[in-house]
């Protein structure tokens, strides 16, 4: 009977254990972040003869597209070789008349059919851009759209194929507050859905995320603007990895930033980390945005590798794969476009 | 005479009550618009976001939703 008892106690000890190891394999906490690498000195100028603000990067086939947050000019999106950066068109029109895109928003690109998605938040609407249209006709206006709806509208996603978007959708509240969640996007019926997981942590305001897909590796990465948090999750919205920084549970007010923009270069995850305010105030005392300076670099299982600190304030960036470079926005370079080189950095 | 200067007070009293009706209607009437145009302003408010939003941020709602912006936050 002794016997018995002993070893129900012992089975029941491996049980506690195994369980404990799994849990402990999907929530991993990071503390120390400290492999610094500073490339301050190895920002290359993209020069351009557009003079345009803040823009938001991204590439799409053999192109670099510069889409204005606020475009000074009457077209928004602005089209370069990637790989020479040489200038080829611009595109959406600014404006209220047909065809015309009145507040833009972010971009979504279905490589298989050659489309660039572009909403439209003043309209409540995403426009259809054939990338081919644009090429060939600088004054393209688009004619298909899907309608937005302020219950759920997609806002950064990805295409898993020709109809299907994911990513993460914009909750708008009757009292104008807002939080977002993953959702799925059928755009040949224009039905979005709330799927996969969501952190139990990250509600309301907290659940603002930036978000990136990966086809390729069957995942895709949310990476948390007012929590210290990175979540990995298969396609089908199952957790595959938490991943808590020093920042965890520290920002109960809201007030500092964590995550900005996120992106994926071969076997990693490379995101814009702040740690710190998200507002402060410049020189004229007038409060804006403060903006990290360097990238943090994660393996695929969310495993930190190093930090990239550029020494200049990031507003947007992309990467482009294939010639190994981070593209990015610096708020405070006199050419705000440059790009370092990934190959000397990440082998 | 007097029935004469009497008749003129009550004319004046029937002027001076008319302007006063008609200076309440008027302010009631400005009062109604005033609160019709504040609680018009304070609907579209986003209570998140009194004093709206900067630029570079995860997304911002101050009348319609702002990709890339963020919304502002008073010091501490």
């Amino acid at each position: 009977m002794k016997n018995i008892n002993i070893l129900v106690f012992m089975l029941m000890l491996v049980m506690i254990t195994c369980k404990n190891s799994k849990k402990d394999e999907i929530e991993k906490f990071q503390k120390k972040r400290d492999n610094i690498i500073n490339v301050k000195g190895k920002i290359n100028d993209l020069k351009t003869e557009l003079v345009f603000g803040y823009s938001s990067l991204y590439i799409c086939d053999n192109l670099l597209i510069v889409m204005e947050m606020a475009p000074g000019g009457n077209k928004g999106i602005h089209l370069y070789d990637k790989n020479t950066f040489e200038y080829i068109t611009s595109s959406a029109i600014i404006g209220k008349g047909p065809g015309e895109v009145a507040r833009q928003g972010g971009i979504g690109f279905d490589s298989k059919d050659r489309v660039l998605w572009v909403s439209d938040h003043g309209k409540k609407l995403i426009w259809k851009f054939p990338l081919d249209s644009i090429l060939n006709n600088e004054m393209y206006k688009p004619t298909e759209k899907i309608n937005l709806f302020d219950e759920l509208f997609i806002e950064k996603y990805g295409f898993v194929n020709d109809s299907i978007a994911i990513g993460k959708a914009v909750r708008i509240h009757p009292n104008y507050s807002f939080d977002k969640v993953m959702a799925k996007l059928n755009i040949n019926n224009n039905v979005t859905e709330e799927y996969g997981y969501e952190h139990p942590e990250a509600t309301a305001k907290k659940s603002i995320s930036v978000f990136k897909l990966s086809t390729e590796n069957n995942f895709y990465v949310n990476c948390y603007f007012y929590c210290d948090l990175m979540t990995i999750c298969d396609l089908e919205g199952n957790l595959k990895k938490n991943i808590y920084g020093p920042g965890w549970l520290k920002n109960k007010d809201n007030r500092n930033a964590y995550f900005t923009e996120v992106d994926l270069y071969n076997k990693y995850i490379i995101a814009a980390y702040l740690g710190d305010e998200s507002i402060i105030f410049n020189e004229n005392k007038r409060p804006q945005s403060n903006l990290p300076s360097k990238f943090l670099v994660f393996d695929l299982d969310g495993e930190y590798q190093k930090t990239i600190d550029t020494g200049h304030k990031i507003a947007y960036f992309c990467i482009d794969s294939e010639n190994k470079r981070l593209i990015a926005y610096f708020d405070d370079r006199e050419n705000p476009l440059g790009y370092i080189d990934l190959q000397e950095i990440l082998n | 005479m007097l029935a004469g200067t009497l008749s003129i007070n009550l004319k004046f009293e029937k002027i001076m009550r008319k302007k006063k009706k008609i200076l309440v209607f008027a302010a009631l009437v400005a009062f109604a618009i005033v609160g019709i145009t504040n609680a018009q302003a304070t609907k579209k408010i986003n209570p998140e976001c009194p004093n709206g939003c900067v630029a570079c941020g995860p997304g911002c709602v101050c009348n319609g939703y702002h990709q890339g912006l963020l919304e502002y936050q008073w010091p501490k």
